[in-house]
C-alpha cells in the first residue's frame, strides 16, 4: 500500500516495576511488551490475537497513551502520540475511541444511557444540546437501540444492549480508528454474532479503521484484514488472514489454531495439546519466548531470540521463528 | 469402583423441576428436566446464561441456593434416590458419590490451605481413621492430574499456581474419593485455548482410568462436542434437543440448536454476515406463551404460541421439542 498508515507502532515497549525490595525498587520487572512494530492503514482491521498475558491489552492502552511508553514510538496521522500532551493529546485522542470487554463495567451506573453517548461530545466540545440529543437518536438507531431508551440506566439493559451503547458511545464522535478489546467475549453465544455483524456493518460503511483485540481465532479469521499473533510481549508471526490461516508458519500459531475446538468435529484426539504454562513476564525465557512449550524447537531457540523476518519477499508474512513449519509446495 | 449397580445408570435425573419464589412470582429455573448419564459416559449439556443448566447441576449436589429449592423430580445416583434436602445424608454423598468442579478454581479452592491439604481432606473426610493413608492417596491423585513434581505441589497454595494448574488441583480433589458421577460446569471457560485443550485431554484420561459419568456443562458448542458423547441443548429451563454426539452437529432438529450450530464462527469458513438469532433470551418470568423459543424462532407457526411441544423422540433416541422438529430451514 503507498499510502501513509493511519497508525504506526514502532518497538512499542512497556515493562512494569513489580513490589518488594527497598521501596519498592530493584525488585524485578513485568515484561508486558517487548517491542512490538505494525501498521495499520484507513479501513483496514488488524487483529491482535494472543493468550492471556501475551501483552495485547497493554498494546491497547500505550497506543492510547493510557499508559506511558518506555520506549518506542506511536504515530497516529503522523503525529508521535507519545510526545503529545494537553490539547494536542485531547485532539488526537477524539479520532482513536475504544471498545471494552465488559459492558457492565465500562458503563457509569449512575448516568442515563443518553447522557453516557453523549459524553465524548461534550468532552470535545463544539455542540449544542439540540445537536448532541440529534445526533445521540441518531446513533442509537444505528446500533439498534430505541433511540426513547435514553433515560434509562444501564442495569436495565441486556450485556448485548449494553455492547450496543459502547459501541454508540464510540461512533459518535466519528472516530477514524476503534481499539475493541475482546468487545464479543462476555457476551452469549446468539448475541455474540449480532454484534459481530455490527461492528462488521459499521466498520464497511463508514470505512473505519479497527485495531480489534482478541483470544478467539474464529473471530479473527471472520472480521480481520491482516493478524498479529503475540506470545509473552512479542509478535511472532504477522500476516494477511489468509495468509495466516492457509499456512502458519510459527509453531505457537499453529497450535493456537489446532486448539481451537470446533462444534461437531467430534472428541478431540488425545495428546495433540501442547504442553506446559506461559511463563511468567518477570521471569522471561532466554532466547525465543515459546521454546520451552515449543515442539519444533532447536538449540538456537534457547540462546538467540529470534527476529520478525518476512517469510518470502513479497507477501507481507513475517515470522519470528528458527525453525518455523515448512513452507507449503508450490 | 464400588456402588455401580447393574442396570443403573450412573446417574439418572427425571422431571426436575427447581423452583424460586419472587416477589413476581414463582421462577421455574429448570421446568421438568429429565436424563440418565451411564458410567463411562459424558453428557454435554450446552446452553447461554439463564438456560438453567448450572441450577441443574447444582441440584444434582443439593446446592441449590436459598430460597431456591428443587419443587420436583427425582435424583438417583446408581439406583439410589437422593434426598438433596437432607444436608447429613448429602455431606456423606458430595465427593464420595458425586462430586463438581467449577469455572474459576481460585473461587473455589481454598486460598489459606494447601493444595495438598485440600485434597486429603476431601479423601479423609470418606475414609475415617485412615488419615494415615491420606497424603499418599493425594500425591497418587496429584501425579494422576498431570502436576508436575508432586511432592514439592502438595505444598504449594493454590495462588501460586496458574490456572490450569489450578483446575488440574480442582479436578484431583473431586476424584479423591473415585465418585461415579462427576459435574463439570463451564471447567475450561476461564482457561487459554491452549490450557482448554490440555484440560479436555485430562478429563478424558481421567475418565478412562476412573470410569465415572461425567455431565459437563459449557456455552461453548465446540468444547462441548469435544469431549460429549451425547449432548443435551437447554433453554428457558427445559432440554429442548438430546441426542448423540456426532447425530445432534450433522441433523439438528430443534430450531434454537440449529441457529445455535450456524451462529458460531468458524476458522475458514467465509460468510460476508454470520446468521444471528433474533432478539435475546426470555427473562423466565416473562416467557411467551406456548414454545418458549417461539418469539426467536425463524419457523414458528401459530400452533407454536398456543402449546408446548413437548420432547419427543424423533427416531433413534434422537430427542426434540418442536411441532416442525426436522423440517429443513
Amino acid at each position: 500500500m503507498s499510502t501513509a498508515p493511519l497508525l504506526e507502532v514502532t518497538d512499542l515497549t512497556k515493562h512494569f516495576p513489580v513490589g518488594g525490595g527497598w521501596l519498592g525498587r530493584g525488585a524485578g520487572r513485568v515484561h508486558a511488551l517487548n517491542g512490538i512494530s505494525f501498521s495499520l492503514h484507513a479501513g483496514r482491521t488488524v487483529a491482535l490475537v494472543g493468550e492471556s498475558g501475551c501483552g495485547k491489552t497493554t498494546a491497547a492502552r500505550t497506543i492510547t497513551r493510557l499508559y506511558r511508553p518506555d520506549h518506542g514510538r506511536v504515530l497516529f496521522k503522523g503525529e508521535d502520540l507519545a510526545s503529545l500532551s494537553g490539547t494536542a493529546l485531547k485532539s488526537a485522542r477524539r479520532a482513536v475511541q475504544m471498545i471494552f470487554q465488559d459492558p457492565f463495567g465500562s458503563l457509569n451506573p449512575r448516568l442515563p444511557v443518553a447522557t453516557i453517548i453523549a459524553e465524548p461530545l461534550v468532552i470535545h466540545g463544539g455542540v449544542d444540546r439540540a445537536e448532541q440529543r440529534r445526533r445521540v437518536a441518531d446513533v442509537m438507531a444505528r446500533v439498534g437501540l430505541d433511540p426513547r431508551d435514553g433515560d434509562r440506566y444501564p442495569h436495565e439493559f441486556s450485556g448485548g444492549q449494553r455492547q450496543r451503547i459502547a459501541i454508540a458511545r464510540a461512533l459518535i464522535i466519528e472516530p477514524d480508528l476503534i481499539i475493541a478489546d475482546e468487545p464479543l467475549s462476555a457476551l452469549d453465544v446468539s448475541i455474540q454474532a449480532q454484534i459481530m455483524n455490527l461492528l462488521k456493518d459499521i466498520r464497511d460503511e463508514r470505512g473505519l479503521a479497527f485495531l480489534f483485540i482478541t483470544h478467539d481465532l474464529a473471530v479473527v479469521d471472520h472480521f480481520a484484514n491482516d493478524v498479529a499473533v503475540m506470545y509473552l510481549g512479542h509478535i511472532v508471526e504477522m500476516a494477511s488472514r489468509e495468509s495466516l490461516f492457509a499456512h502458519p508458519r510459527h509453531p505457537y500459531t499453529r497450535a493456537l489454531i489446532d486448539a481451537v475446538p470446533v462444534p461437531g468435529a467430534g472428541k478431540r484426539p488425545r495428546g495433540r495439546a501442547i504442553g506446559g504454562d506461559v511463563p511468567s513476564p518477570i521471569d522471561m525465557p532466554p532466547g525465543c519466548p515459546f521454546h520451552p512449550r515449543c515442539p519444533r524447537a532447536i538449540a538456537a531457540c534457547s540462546t538467540i531470540p529470534p527476529k520478525l523476518n518476512p517469510v518470502a519477499a513479497d507477501s507481507g508474512h513475517a515470522v519470528a521463528c528458527h525453525n518455523p513449519e515448512p513452507e507449503p509446495a508450490p | 469402583m464400588d456402588g455401580i449397580t447393574p442396570g443403573h445408570p450412573a446417574l439418572s435425573v427425571q422431571d426436575l423441576e427447581v423452583t424460586f419464589p419472587t416477589r413476581q412470582g414463582n421462577l421455574r429455573a429448570v421446568a421438568g428436566v429429565s436424563y440418565v448419564i451411564e458410567p463411562g459416559r459424558t453428557l454435554g449439556i450446552v446452553g447461554e446464561s439463564g438456560s438453567g443448566k448450572s441450577i441443574t447441576a447444582l441440584a444434582v449436589m443439593g446446592l441449590v441456593p436459598a430460597p431456591g429449592r428443587r419443587s420436583r423430580g427425582h435424583i438417583c445416583i446408581a439406583g439410589d434416590e437422593l434426598d438433596t434436602d437432607n444436608d447429613a445424608a448429602m455431606t456423606r454423598i458430595r465427593g464420595a458419590r458425586v462430586s463438581m468442579i467449577f469455572q474459576e478454581p481460585m473461587t473455589a479452592l481454598n486460598p489459606v490451605l494447601t493444595v495438598g491439604a485440600q485434597i486429603s481432606e476431601a479423601w479423609a473426610l470418606h475414609h475415617p481413621g485412615e488419615d494415615d493413608a491420606a497424603r499418599d492417596a493425594s500425591l497418587d491423585m496429584l501425579a494422576r492430574v498431570g502436576i508436575p513434581e508432586p511432592t514439592r505441589r502438595y505444598k504449594s497454595y493454590p495462588h501460586e499456581m496458574s490456572g490450569g494448574m489450578r483446575q488440574r488441583v480442582m479436578i484431583a480433589v473431586a476424584l479423591a474419593c473415585q465418585p461415579e458421577v462427576l459435574i463439570a460446569d463451564e471447567p475450561t471457560t476461564a482457561l487459554d485455548v491452549t490450557i482448554q485443550a490440555q484440560i479436555i485431554d485430562l478429563m478424558a484420561e481421567v475418565q478412562e482410568a476412573f470410569g465415572m459419568a461425567i455431565q459437563f456443562i459449557s456455552h461453548n458448542l465446540g468444547v462441548v462436542s469435544e469431549i460429549a458423547d451425547d449432548v443435551a441443548v437447554m433453554y428457558a429451563g427445559r432440554i429442548v434437543e438430546r441426542a448423540g454426539a456426532g447425530d445432534i452437529f450433522s441433523h439438528p432438529l430443534h430450531p434454537y440448536t440449529q441457529a445455535l450450530i450456524a451462529t458460531v464462527p468458524r476458522i475458514g469458513a467465509h460468510v460476508p454476515r454470520l446468521p444471528a438469532i433474533k432478539g435475546t433470551v426470555p427473562h423466565p418470568l416473562a416467557l411467551p406463551s406456548g414454545c418458549p423459543f417461539s418469539d426467536r424462532c425463524p419457523r414458528a407457526v401459530p400452533a407454536c404460541r398456543e402449546a408446548e411441544p413437548a420432547l419427543t423422540d424423533h427416531g433413534a433416541g434422537h430427542l426434540a421439542a418442536c411441532f416442525r422438529a426436522g423440517e429443513r430451514s
